[in-house]
Protein backbone atom coordinates (compact mmCIF):
# COMPACT_ATOMS: atom_id res chain seq x y z
CA UNK A 1 0.00 0.00 0.00
CA UNK A 2 1.55 3.51 -0.83
CA UNK A 3 2.38 5.36 2.22
CA UNK A 4 0.14 7.05 3.76
CA UNK A 5 0.92 10.38 4.00
CA UNK A 6 1.55 10.31 0.09
CA UNK A 7 -1.31 7.89 -0.99
CA UNK A 8 -3.32 10.75 -2.40
CA UNK A 9 -1.48 13.35 -3.02
CA UNK A 10 -0.09 14.68 -6.24
CA UNK A 11 3.44 15.96 -6.38
CA UNK A 12 5.18 18.63 -8.37
CA UNK A 13 8.99 20.02 -8.72
CA UNK A 14 8.63 23.65 -6.88
CA UNK A 15 10.28 26.02 -9.08
CA UNK A 16 13.87 27.64 -8.56
CA UNK A 17 16.17 25.16 -8.93
CA UNK A 18 18.85 25.03 -11.83
CA UNK A 19 19.57 20.90 -12.57
CA UNK A 20 22.42 19.53 -13.96
CA UNK A 21 23.50 16.07 -14.88
CA UNK A 22 27.10 14.80 -14.15
CA UNK A 23 28.25 11.67 -14.78
CA UNK A 24 24.66 10.43 -15.11
CA UNK A 25 23.50 11.92 -11.50
CA UNK A 26 21.14 14.88 -11.08
CA UNK A 27 22.90 17.72 -9.39
CA UNK A 28 20.72 20.38 -8.55
CA UNK A 29 21.22 24.15 -7.10
CA UNK A 30 18.41 25.71 -4.67
CA UNK A 31 18.14 29.20 -5.94
CA UNK A 32 15.88 29.46 -2.89
CA UNK A 33 17.76 28.34 -0.30
CA UNK A 34 21.70 28.69 -1.65
CA UNK A 35 22.43 24.46 -1.45
CA UNK A 36 23.37 22.09 -3.93
CA UNK A 37 22.42 18.93 -4.23
CA UNK A 38 22.76 15.10 -5.61
CA UNK A 39 19.52 13.36 -6.38
CA UNK A 40 21.89 10.30 -7.80
CA UNK A 41 20.35 8.37 -10.75
CA UNK A 42 16.92 7.43 -9.51
CA UNK A 43 16.47 10.20 -7.34
CA UNK A 44 17.23 12.21 -10.86
CA UNK A 45 14.46 10.09 -12.48
CA UNK A 46 12.09 11.10 -10.37
CA UNK A 47 12.55 14.61 -10.14
CA UNK A 48 12.11 14.09 -14.15
CA UNK A 49 8.64 12.53 -13.63
CA UNK A 50 7.31 15.48 -11.37
CA UNK A 51 8.08 18.11 -13.78
CA UNK A 52 4.63 18.26 -13.94
CA UNK A 53 1.96 17.77 -11.20
CA UNK A 54 1.83 13.67 -10.85
CA UNK A 55 0.16 11.26 -8.64
CA UNK A 56 2.67 9.38 -6.11
CA UNK A 57 0.74 5.94 -7.15
CA UNK A 58 0.84 6.76 -11.21
CA UNK A 59 4.87 7.66 -10.47
CA UNK A 60 5.49 4.66 -8.47
CA UNK A 61 3.95 2.72 -11.36
CA UNK A 62 6.59 4.37 -13.67
CA UNK A 63 9.29 3.70 -11.88
CA UNK A 64 8.55 0.23 -11.92
CA UNK A 65 8.21 0.17 -15.47
CA UNK A 66 11.77 1.35 -15.91
CA UNK A 67 13.18 -0.40 -12.32
CA UNK A 68 13.71 -4.07 -10.81
CA UNK A 69 12.16 -3.10 -7.56
CA UNK A 70 9.14 -4.44 -6.04
CA UNK A 71 6.02 -2.44 -5.41
CA UNK A 72 6.95 -2.15 -1.66
CA UNK A 73 9.91 -1.13 -1.82
CA UNK A 74 9.34 1.17 -4.59
CA UNK A 75 6.70 2.92 -2.24
CA UNK A 76 8.44 3.33 0.78
CA UNK A 77 11.94 4.31 -0.47
CA UNK A 78 10.06 7.09 -3.08
CA UNK A 79 8.05 8.13 -0.12
CA UNK A 80 11.36 8.55 2.12
CA UNK A 81 12.54 10.36 -1.00
CA UNK A 82 9.47 12.76 -1.30
CA UNK A 83 9.46 13.49 2.83
CA UNK A 84 13.62 14.46 2.05
CA UNK A 85 12.64 16.91 -0.45
CA UNK A 86 9.90 18.31 0.84
CA UNK A 87 11.64 19.02 4.04
CA UNK A 88 14.12 20.91 1.87
CA UNK A 89 11.04 22.69 -0.08
CA UNK A 90 11.83 21.53 -3.34
CA UNK A 91 8.57 20.08 -4.10
CA UNK A 92 5.19 21.12 -4.02
CA UNK A 93 2.12 18.52 -2.28
CA UNK A 94 -1.34 18.64 -3.47
CA UNK A 95 -4.11 16.95 -2.81
CA UNK A 96 -5.30 14.49 -5.67
CA UNK B 1 7.38 -4.57 -29.59
CA UNK B 2 10.07 -3.34 -28.44
CA UNK B 3 11.00 -4.65 -25.05
CA UNK B 4 13.47 -2.93 -22.90
CA UNK B 5 15.52 -4.09 -19.80
CA UNK B 6 14.84 -2.44 -16.67
CA UNK B 7 17.58 -0.42 -14.91
CA UNK B 8 18.82 -1.54 -11.67
CA UNK B 9 17.25 -0.09 -9.09
CA UNK B 10 19.03 2.15 -6.46
CA UNK B 11 17.57 3.76 -3.05
CA UNK B 12 17.14 7.50 -4.24
CA UNK B 13 18.61 9.87 -2.12
CA UNK B 14 18.74 13.26 -1.51
CA UNK B 15 22.19 14.43 -0.66
CA UNK B 16 23.18 17.77 0.62
CA UNK B 17 26.51 18.73 -1.37
CA UNK B 18 28.99 20.98 0.78
CA UNK B 19 30.19 22.96 -1.64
Amino acid sequence: MTDQRYADQTIVQKEGNIVSDMNGEKVMFSIRSGKYYNLGRVGGRIWDLIAAPVAVARLVDELMKEYEVDRATCERQVAEFLRSLQRESLIEVRPS
Amino acid sequence: MEIRAKQEWQTPELETLNV
